[in-house]
């Protein structure tokens, strides 16, 4: 709206307000570059490291510590296999909670009800993942109110449905983070027009206010698998002590094995799984998505 | 149809998902006043003992004044950066410049995991030869918390009126000037909340720090869960009550005047 006049009235400002604007960027990139991606350039680099574990040298490189992946191809799939599958799990329940959340407070005309949405949206993050882990670990454990229902002697430590819980619990803040503002700027006569064409408030949430919110929404999920795949304390507090997740094979490599060039290749490894899995789902909403749809259905129409 | 998605079944669905947040939270709470001598939820009786008790267990004062100090130190540090990088997107987005690259920069940090992020540290300061302090630590956390800081104050910055600016500088006020005098002070709940979300963060951060934790270095939340892992005691419920109830009274009382909620990029308070 104020857009336009903004973009006038800057053309007309001191050129040198504009010009020292590159320089306000330096603290932050320094710190993001240096502090962040170095580290994990260094990561990558140490994962082709042929230097005995203790060694600070990385060269000569080498892609020995890529062959036991080769070589205990079963052991590390499943490894693998089943980080990715929890994650994804946790990621879904993470939208599951967070979206009537994000709908009551966009939508809500009560200002206290509001108001208590974000107060309940803002408490995981305000609130270490040690505790809430250990929160879940209570109330699922053969003593919480949960746990001394289930069957055997640990309540549900050790499941799978309860890393599932912990990590959707992890998930649900970052799918509000990317979600809200898509939600808030969803434009409402879209369902009021809807609704007036005769869509009850079902369809109207199927066919337009999730559609619309898609993006958003896929987004938030891929941030929270990637926080699920990599998380440490959660699986370690609720998850079994047998089949465990990647991160917790490299935490082991840091600080019990002490084999850094595995915990490096393990890492690079389980970022590109991550990558992969963010493109594909990307790739998948944008194919799916009712603009792509469109397209396609006028092409094959021989437009 | 401004009530859409506030009815019955949507209000309902809202609930169970509080519910479910606040969860484990009530279960640290209520089984910090056990009285047993080991933990459950419903807890067993009521007492303080648990509470009486974390002065039985040492270690855990340093870890809390280490966590403490590195949480003020990084809030000052990622309020500071955050302030002028949200600035400096600002004035670019106005002269009608791309912000995509620089936004996906510092968007970063929230997508490479905290675990990988330590690992990483913790191999480049071997490599380097320097030794674990509470550095590493500090930086970990501020690259952490730094996105956090830029959407509380980019939300915020998008929202000040234009005109107040283009008066300033009609009367001739210097670029500097007219930050100091005139935008930061219309920043000021972006600032506050900006701090606070972040010494509350790096207070509760353990993916990174577990890594670069060594005999000296070992935070509250990661000596919690150093503790946890072996044993569970009444009085870790107790320190972890103290850790969920002091963030939460703060955020509630603040929540008004400051707004956390421009973390999710909605503004507070409207409507």
């Amino acid at each position: 709206m104020s857009d336009r006049t903004g973009a006038i009235a800057v053309r007309g400002m001191k050129e040198r307000t504009r010009r020292g604007a590159s320089l306000l960027f330096i603290p932050g990139i320094l710190i993001v570059v240096v502090f962040l991606l170095m580290p994990v350039v260094l990561l990558i680099l140490r994962s082709f490291s042929s230097s005995p574990a203790g060694n600070p040298d990385i060269f000569p490189l080498t892609i020995d510590n890529y062959r036991v992946f080769i070589q205990q191809f079963g052991y590390y799939a499943s490894h693998f296999g089943k980080t990715v599958l929890l994650a994804a799990l946790g990621a879904l329940l993470g939208a599951l909670v967070a979206y009537p959340l994000a709908l009551g407070i966009v939508t809500t005309r009560s200002r206290s009800l509001r108001f208590a949405y974000v107060f309940f949206a803002l408490t995981p993050l305000l609130v270490s993942v040690v505790i809430r882990s250990y929160g879940w670990q209570v109330l699922l454990g053969p003593t919480g109110i949960f746990g001394q229902f289930a069957p055997g002697t640990n309540g549900f430590i050790g499941t799978d449905l309860a890393v599932v819980i912990g990590l959707g619990h992890l998930a649900t803040p970052f799918v509000l983070l990317s979600l809200l503002p898509v939600l808030d700027n969803l434009d409402m006569s879209l369902i009021r027009a809807a609704r007036g064409l005769g869509a009850n408030a079902v369809q109207v949430f199927f066919q337009v206010v999730l559609t619309r919110s898609m993006p958003g929404l896929v987004s938030g999920l891929v941030v929270s698998f990637a926080v699920g795949a990599t998380v440490v304390v959660t699986p370690q507090l609720l998850g079994g002590r047998t089949d465990r997740l990647v991160p917790n094979l490299i935490f082991d490599e840091m600080t019990v094995q002490f084999d850094w060039n595995l915990a490096a290749s393990l890492s690079t490894v389980l970022m590109v799984v991550i990558a992969l899995v963010a493109v594909a789902v990307s790739l998948l909403e944008s194919w799916l998505s009712p603009l792509a749809r469109a397209r396609r259905a006028s092409l094959s129409m021989g437009r | 149809m401004r009530d859409y998605g506030d009815g019955k079944l949507a209000r309902t669905f809202a609930f169970i998902a509080c519910l479910f947040l606040a969860a484990p939270l009530i279960a640290v709470i209520g089984s910090s006043f056990t009285s047993g001598s080991y933990i459950t939820f419903p807890p067993d009786g009521f007492s303080f003992a648990p509470y009486e008790d974390i002065a039985n267990h040492p270690g855990f004062d340093t870890s809390t004044w280490l966590s403490l100090l590195i949480a003020l130190i990084v809030s000052v540090v990622t309020t500071l950066i955050a302030l002028v990088t949200a600035r400096g997107l600002s004035i670019r987005r106005r002269a009608g410049k791309r912000t995509g690259l620089l936004d996906l920069l510092f968007l970063a940090p929230i997508m490479i995991p905290h675990a990988v992020l330590g690992v990483a540290m913790l191999q480049l300061l071997q490599g380097a030869g320097i030794p674990i302090s509470p550095w590493p630590l500090v930086l970990a956390h501020v690259v952490i918390t730094i996105p956090f800081g830029i959407r509380i104050i980019t939300t915020t910055n998008e929202g000040l009126d234009l005109n107040t600016e283009r008066a300033a500088e009609i009367l001739g006020a210097s670029g500097l000037e007219l930050y100091l005098k005139v935008i930061l002070p219309q920043l000021r709940p972006a600032v506050v909340a900006t701090f606070f979300l972040s010494a509350t963060l790096s207070l509760g951060e353990v993916g990174a720090s577990l890594f670069l934790a060594d005999a000296k270095t070992v935070t509250l939340p990661v000596r919690l869960f150093q503790f946890m892992q072996y044993q569970a005691l009444p009085f870790i419920s107790a320190i972890g009550a103290l850790l969920i109830a002091v963030p939460l009274v703060i955020a509630l009382l603040t929540e008004r005047p400051f707004g956390l909620a421009r973390l999710f990029g909605i503004k507070a308070g409207r409507r």
